[in-house]
């Protein structure tokens, strides 16, 4: 019946329903009756699930508005829908009861989008306004931030705390921006300064000293989930993480503007491509997990790869907004923002921005002269390239009967070649080293004859790869060798049979290299590289197959092999592979047991008739041309010459265009093309996406200018630019709110990395907006913010509890008093190995890998095989190598951030679990040891100690009853025990 | 109506959004010091993470019936869970195709294009191990398991899983906490975060890895994620020389005596206290001195629970003590036991460590027979030894076994002997607290590739569980990153067909 209804009706062309009805639909319907889980089972986007209905069953009744569910609920004297919104006009009620009326003619194959207009009216997203300081006038107020803070206090009927007292202030001060306890001398320095500004210039003292970046870039660490391994399975380390974290570190330090900053860490190598650390600073996009066995192992064009990419751009979507505009972009995923004016366009045009970069390690330059030198080599040596490329093309017109001639034989090798039956075939490659970021490594592989023998000749065939991004014969062939004999699988007492360590031996493209052993005997045969051979940007060892004669028997057929390392891949490169009985992909013919194939005198007529058809063209060739290719070729091995010649680049894990290829994972190149993914899925790709910022936050441009939309630097550069712009105010009022909320214990903002309707509000809309004001005009310096905070009278309150107070406002939201702070992991690590005097202040460098590693299929990350006294272990804590799958338990149950996830802000839990790692990790009863040696090594009596621990450790003499307590303790069981309690008691870990 | 939901509002623990109001307390702990008086036992337990987030909404109410704040009344209090790490194969274990068996040998064509992990698919190939009818419901299942198929009566197969992804280490994290990525809270964190602990004396999630290792992803797979780190599973390695990290001072620390210790803990108590005196009104001050107390309690029953010299010669067999392929997973299931039966709310086993080689978990690429024989020998009579166990105890009426594993194996070969994944299809099943036993749920097709009848995420999984323990896995949520997160992301449904 109601079928027929519809078709009836469909006199209409549609018109009405587009351009009426749809568009309320769009605005008010759709988010809630569209999408994955539509609310009471109904769907508005179409015209088959519109006429089905939901839960409730059909909500059309095409014809007879008044019985129709959606009429009903849409009008009325309080509408029931839209939920939680205001009613519809009179004319849209009117406008949908007429549709219904007319017969409810949907137009064949419209669909329907949501596009509920989400108020762009927010306080975060608007640009920023123009604050008057509160006009109070009170002795309290030092800064114009403490007449906020009063005026607010005052409004709510609060008051401020006095300053607590001295010591308690070099104390939090001291934790605050070092994450360190003061020294006792540093404590009566301070008490001693009767002058005026001796707070002033201790927080001077503070920011000036590096301990103050090692604190705060921790905090910069958590907010961008930086780790140094990739997480997931098969969770490999990424050596060459650490460079960023010291970047950050040495930004802070020398107060590099927060505007730049930012910059550099989206684009720093576009934009500053001679500053080598800005090329560092993109470790941030890096920074985050990713799927080594989706990027690696799976192959290109399945479903799996595109998830595990698109995850991957999610993650860099993610944290860049997260981190530099606090601004949940992400949710825009899969449907437009529920909550915010974000649209999913947004969402993809930033996904666009990272299309064309992949996580990866890239060559830069330390010193910036280098940096220089070696652009400047690059654009000489492309020049020439050009050249050479020109006169090649000339060179290839040349011919003559005799070349013609040779060229028709050649062909007719070739094609007999080709017709040739196919030899026995493998997928087997070798034996391929782990990769290394310099030349000069050792590796070695050796196999294990399983006895003693006689042997004739060793055998080494290269390897040679047929795919990937190095092509070709000799793959992995290292320059500089040696082959040893041994009786003992440790070489303790070996036989050299060939030493190529001093020359670099030629290389040998596919031809096996082959070693007479003069009848020498022995178990084991092991290949050492002194040199790698180079990839693009690293080394590695690799060969085809090992063969050890003994006679006419290779014996080292599916023998053991071992290794000092290896990259284990099957079926192309596995340790086992090089003893397999087969060359890189072909079976080996066995020596001498057959005349050489046919095939084997082909390939050798076509080298010979290659080489003479080279000479042939040479002979032939102009003076002129001879002279300038001679002279091209020369240039350019001068210039490879002085490229080689400049220091080594080193490593960094950052935003990569080119990259070595690794499996499947292989450079972009050009930007990926990006679609909106309809639902988020790979599999339901929409139209494709531009470049483009998010357009609901106004002051900076809404758009980018590129002037070539697919150069990927293009895409970084404009976001940079987007986010360096001061009429961003976003950025702005994120970064003062971080540094407000590591200050003082909570943000202005509760939620540092959501601004939007779903996050909390200002407590201090004012003040926040000042600050980020007061930001820009102090050249966007953090360190002149900390002094701002930390000089104002509402940091130095006292952090004593006002029961009066905590009525009215329990979380203390106001700041009418400080908030006392548990210590996070790292500081409590920290002032361990402070106190006790073992705490190495050695800057930068690698990471500290405080745990037992061994390089697997799967890795292995073992913390308990660990020497707690090894000098690893007494570095600060954020030199520690930061693995994801497996995070140390000692750190973790202390809440220290996961750097899989983003940590805004850290969790704060006081458990069993923490208790018992603070009482018998075997770092901390080592640290309880050496804190008492120190102290028997500064003094000899026991009251004595106990009251100089106190000072080391609390900042303070005990009391009377405190001292006889812990003496008579450390008189019965040891003042090493008594070091125990104190690195245990609340006082240690608290800070008021 | 499957979608209508009762309104509740006297439980909702829904964050409410948008969260703009700054006069609402903004953590429990401020709520507390307001509305409940300040520094009760009850606040004390929400520091420590004992008391689950449930017990909130009654927290100023005395003496409430703990079952009175769930969402609604529960069948089961305790979970445990079997994880098959690696992919155990769904139609070598339980999903019976005798087609699969007459097509042996025959090219494997569903009709479309097949998409495998590693390799293109072989031809079909029938399992090595024959197939019986078991029990009173006739479930089929397979030789390799003869001691399971004796529990199929108490068992709700689900035959339709299907995983989002198809390499191990998202798919791991998939079933764990119902994201392909890492940083999610686990299911048994979950659980720890609504309901809190049933003992002060133990960890409320326990995990207890394969003795050869972690599983792909590690301790990632039982992480807190965003939720406190209380939350987050505490390891327990029954056959290594320290079964839990630092539960007592490393042997090297001489200075520690029993004496010292007690006395340094008093000690410990009084400077504490004293430093409390001038402090009051900080709650989390009162929580760590308690934390110390709940540490010497845990010191005390750790050791208790693992010892298993008190258990029978009985026991110790039905667990397969007695015989080396057992061994190691036969004790792990005998302290799951003692860990359920003195308040530990979740276990977690682990059958199957990571992805190495020689193979030491379910992902047999190479050589099924061989390497799923050992693994389904090794986890057999240990997970069987388990429910009954449970059941002879009168336990496994409140208890929820889990077994589960992260994708399926292709009905097809790879090579001539191995399988490649599956995640279009696997198995899991689930026993005791409030199941029914003995039934299916779901359908793979004919030859066990692709589910086709109520194709089955873990969400689905995850909501079933999380309702038999009384609670709405919609109204289970946490705030991270502006977004309201729950183990069944925006998805899941319970299924009823598996409850009685």
């Amino acid at each position: 019946m109601f079928m027929i209804a519809g078709s009836l009706a469909s006199a209409d062309d549609g018109t009405f329903f587009r351009q009426q009805v749809a568009p309320i639909f769009e605005r008010h319907c759709v988010s809630c009756h569209g999408g994955v889980k539509p609310k009471g089972g109904l769907v508005l986007v179409d015209q088959k699930r519109t006429l089905a209905g939901g839960e409730s069953g059909a909500v059309v009744e095409p014809g007879k508005p008044d019985e129709s569910l959606l009429f009903q609920y849409i009008s009325g004297e309080k509408p029931e829908m839209p939920k939680d919104a205001a009613p519809l006009s009179a004319d849209e009620v009117g406008a949908v009861r007429r549709w219904i009326a007319e017969g409810a003619n949907w137009p064949e194959g419209l669909t329907l989008a949501d596009k509920k207009a989400i108020d762009g009216n927010w306080w975060s997203l608007a640009p920023l306004a123009k604050v008057v300081v509160p006009a109070i006038d009170s002795p309290w107020v030092r800064t114009p931030v403490d007449a906020f803070i009063l005026a607010k206090l005052e409004e709510q009927h609060l008051a401020p705390s006095a300053d607590a007292d001295r010591r308690t202030l070099v104390r939090r001060l001291t934790y605050d921006l070092h994450g360190l306890p003061p020294t006792p001398e540093e404590i009566d320095a301070f008490l001693a300064d009767t002058s005026g500004d001796a707070y002033a210039n201790l927080v001077d003292r503070l920011l000036a000293s590096p301990r103050y970046g090692e604190r705060w870039g921790r905090y910069w660490l958590d907010v961008v989930h930086f780790g140094e391994s990739h997480g997931y399975d098969k969770d490999k380390p990424r050596p060459n993480a650490w460079p960023y974290r010291d970047y950050v570190i040495h930004s802070l330090n020398e107060d590099k503007p927060y505007d730049r900053f930012v910059e550099e860490q989206i684009a720093g190598d576009v934009l500053y491509p001679l500053d080598p650390q800005a090329t560092v600073a993109t470790g941030f996009i890096a920074a985050g997990p990713w799927d080594f066995v989706g990027h690696v192992e799976l192959r290109e064009g399945t479903v799996d790869k595109d998830i595990a990419r698109s995850n991957d751009r999610d993650d860099m979507v993610a944290n860049t907004m997260s981190s530099f505009v606090s601004l949940t972009v992400h949710c825009a995923r899969c449907h437009n923002h529920k909550f915010d004016p974000i649209r999913q366009e947004d969402y993809y045009g930033l996904q666009a921005v990272f299309a064309g970069i992949d996580r990866a390690d890239r060559p830069y330059d330390a010193d910036s002269q280098v940096a220089v030198e070696r652009t400047r080599l690059a654009a000489e040596k492309a020049r020439l390239d050009a050249r050479l490329a020109t006169l090649r093309e000339r060179i290839d017109q040349i011919t003559s009967p005799e070349i013609a001639g040779l060229d028709a034989k050649l062909s007719q090798w070739k094609a007999e070649l080709a017709l040739l039956p196919a030899e026995k075939t493998s997928k087997t490659l070798g034996y391929h080293s782990q990769i290394m970021p310099t030349r000069d490594e050792t590796k070695w592989v050796q196999v294990d004859l399983g006895r003693s023998m006689p042997i004739d000749q060793i055998v080494l065939v290269p390897a040679h790869v047929v795919f990937g991004d190095h092509p070709g014969p000799g793959f992995g062939f290292p320059p500089r060798f040696k082959v040893e004999l041994s009786d003992s699988a440790d070489f303790a007492e070996k036989r050299t049979i060939a030493d190529h360590t001093a020359v670099d031996f030629p290389h040998p493209g596919d031809k096996p290299y082959r070693v007479s052993t003069a009848g020498a005997t022995g178990r084991y045969v092991r290949v050492t590289a002194s040199q790698l051979w180079k990839r693009t940007n690293d080394w590695i060892f690799a060969l085809a197959e090992l063969l050890v004669l003994s006679g006419s028997e290779n014996v080292a057929l599916a023998k053991t092999v071992t290794s000092l390392d290896s990259i284990e891949a099957p079926p192309s490169w596995a340790m086992k592979n090089l003893v397999d009985g087969y060359s890189s992909l072909t079976q080996i013919v066995p020596e001498g047991a057959t005349q050489p194939s046919r095939r084997q005198g082909l390939e050798d007529e076509l080298e010979r008739g290659a080489a003479s058809r080279r000479q042939l063209v040479h002979d032939r060739l102009d003076e002129s041309t001879r002279k300038e290719l001679a002279a091209v070729e020369r240039d350019l091995k001068d210039v490879d010459c002085r490229v080689s010649a400049l220091p080594k680049p080193r490593m960094v894990y950052a935003a990569a265009n080119q990259f070595a290829a690794q499996g499947s994972f292989t450079s972009p190149q050009v930007p990926r093309p990006i679609h909106l993914l309809a639902r988020g899925d790979v599999r339901s790709p929409q139209q494709s996406v531009a470049a483009a910022p998010v357009a609901c936050v106004r002051g900076p441009d809404a758009r980018f200018a590129l002037a070539e939309a697919n150069q990927e630097s293009e895409r970084r550069a404009a976001l940079a630019h987007w986010l360096g712009d001061s009429r961003n105010a976003l950025v702005r009022r994120s970064i003062v709110n971080r540094v407000w909320h590591y200050h003082f214990g909570q943000g202005i903002v509760d939620t540092p990395n959501d601004f939007g309707r779903m996050g909390s509000l200002p407590t201090h809309p004012e003040l926040l907006e000042w600050l980020a004001g007061w930001l820009i005009d102090h050249g966007h310096s953090l360190k002149e913010l900390h002094r701002l905070l930390l000089t104002s009278s509402v940091y130095r309150q006292s952090s004593q509890m006002r029961g009066e107070f905590a009525k009215l406002d329990a979380g203390n939201r106001y700041l009418w008093r400080m908030n006392r702070q548990r210590l996070d992991a790292e500081s409590i690590r920290d002032a361990m190995l402070a106190v006790s005097g073992k705490l190495d202040l050695t800057m930068g460098g690698p990471s500290v890998q405080q745990f037992y590693f061994k390089d697997d299929h799967s890795p292995v990350y073992d913390y308990t095989q660990f020497d707690v006294d090894d000098a690893r272990s007494l570095r600060r804590s954020v030199y520690r190598f930061l693995v994801r799958s497996v995070p140390d338990p000692f750190m973790e149950c202390l809440d220290c951030a996961d750097p899989s996830i983003m940590t805004p802000k850290r969790n704060t839990t006081l458990t069993s679990i923490q208790a018992l790692a603070l009482l018998n990790n075997p770092f901390a009863t080592r640290q309880a040891e050496h804190f008492a040696e120190r102290l028997r090594g500064l003094t000899s009596e026991l009251p004595a100690q106990v009251k100089l621990a106190y000072r080391l450790a609390l900042g303070r003499e005990p009391n009377n009853r405190e001292a006889a307590a812990l003496t008579d303790y450390a008189t019965r069981h040891g003042l090493t025990n008594a070091c125990r309690v104190i690195f245990n008691s609340n006082e240690f870990v608290f800070i008021d | 109506m499957r979608h209508a939901k009762e309104k509740n509002n006297s439980m909702t623990i829904q964050h409410q959004h948008p969260a703009q109001s700054i006069s609402a307390p903004a953590s429990r702990r401020e709520f507390l010091w307001t509305f409940g008086g300040g520094l009760g036992g009850i606040a004390m337990a929400h520091l420590l993470g004992d008391a689950g987030l449930l017990a909130e909404s009654h927290a100023a109410e005395p003496n409430h019936d703990p079952a009175a704040r769930l969402h609604h009344p529960a069948k089961a209090a305790r979970v445990v869970q079997f994880f098959m790490s690696g992919a155990a194969s769904q139609c070598d274990l339980f999903d019976y195709k005798p087609q699969l068996i007459k097509q042996h040998g025959q090219p494997f064509d569903p009709g479309e294009k097949v998409e495998l992990f590693q390799s293109n698919p072989g031809d079909c190939m029938q399992s090595p191990w024959n197939w019986q009818q078991y029990g009173q419901c006739g479930k089929w299942i397979s030789d390799l398991i003869p001691h399971l198929a004796t529990c199929v009566d108490d068992i709700a197969f689900i035959h339709s899983m299907v995983s989002k992804s198809n390499v191990h280490g998202p798919a791991t994290f998939m079933q764990n906490t119902g994201f392909v990525l890492p940083g999610f809270p686990s299911m048994g964190a979950w659980i720890s975060y609504g309901l809190g602990s049933m003992t002060d004396n133990l960890p409320t999630f326990v995990v207890l890895p394969d003795a050869r290792g972690f599983p792909p992803n590690g301790p990632g797979n039982w992480n807190a994620g965003f939720l406190p780190a209380t939350h987050q599973g505490t390891l327990i390695k029954p056959a290594a020389k320290n079964p839990i990290a630092d539960l007592f001072p490393p042997v090297d620390a001489k200075f520690v005596t029993r004496q010292s210790e007690s006395e340094g803990l008093e000690l410990l108590k009084q400077l504490n206290t004293e430093h409390l005196e001038t402090r009051e009104g900080d709650s989390r001050l009162d929580a760590r001195i308690a934390s110390y107390e709940l540490a010497a309690k845990l010191q005390l029953s750790a050791p208790e629970v693992l010892d298993i010299s008190g258990e029978t010669e009985t026991a110790r067999r039905l667990y397969g003590l007695d015989r080396k392929v057992t061994e190691d997973f036969g004790r792990n299931c005998l302290i799951a036991r003692r860990l359920l039966e003195r308040g530990v709310r979740f276990v977690q086993l682990w059958s199957g460590a990571d992805n190495g080689f020689p193979r030491r978990n379910w992902d047999s690429h190479e050589d099924l027979q061989r390497d799923h024989g050992e693994m389904g020998a090794s986890m057999d009579q240990p997970a069987a030894a388990l429910l009954k166990d449970l059941k002879a105890r009168g336990m496994l009426d409140d208890t929820i076994v889990i077994w589960t594993t992260e994708f399926g194996r292709m009905p097809c070969s790879q090579g001539s002997k191995g399988r490649d994944h599956n995640p279009f299809t696997f198995s899991s099943w689930l026993a005791g607290g409030g199941i029914r036993g003995g039934v299916t749920y779901g359908q793979s097709d004919q030859w066990s590739y692709k589910a086709v009848v109520n194709p089955t995420y873990c969400y689905d999984l995850h909501a079933t569980v999380l309702h038999l323990l009384g609670v709405d896995h919609e109204k289970l949520t946490f705030r991270h990153n502006g977004i309201d997160r729950r183990l069944t992301d925006v998805h899941g449904q319970v299924i009823r067909e598996i409850i009685a």
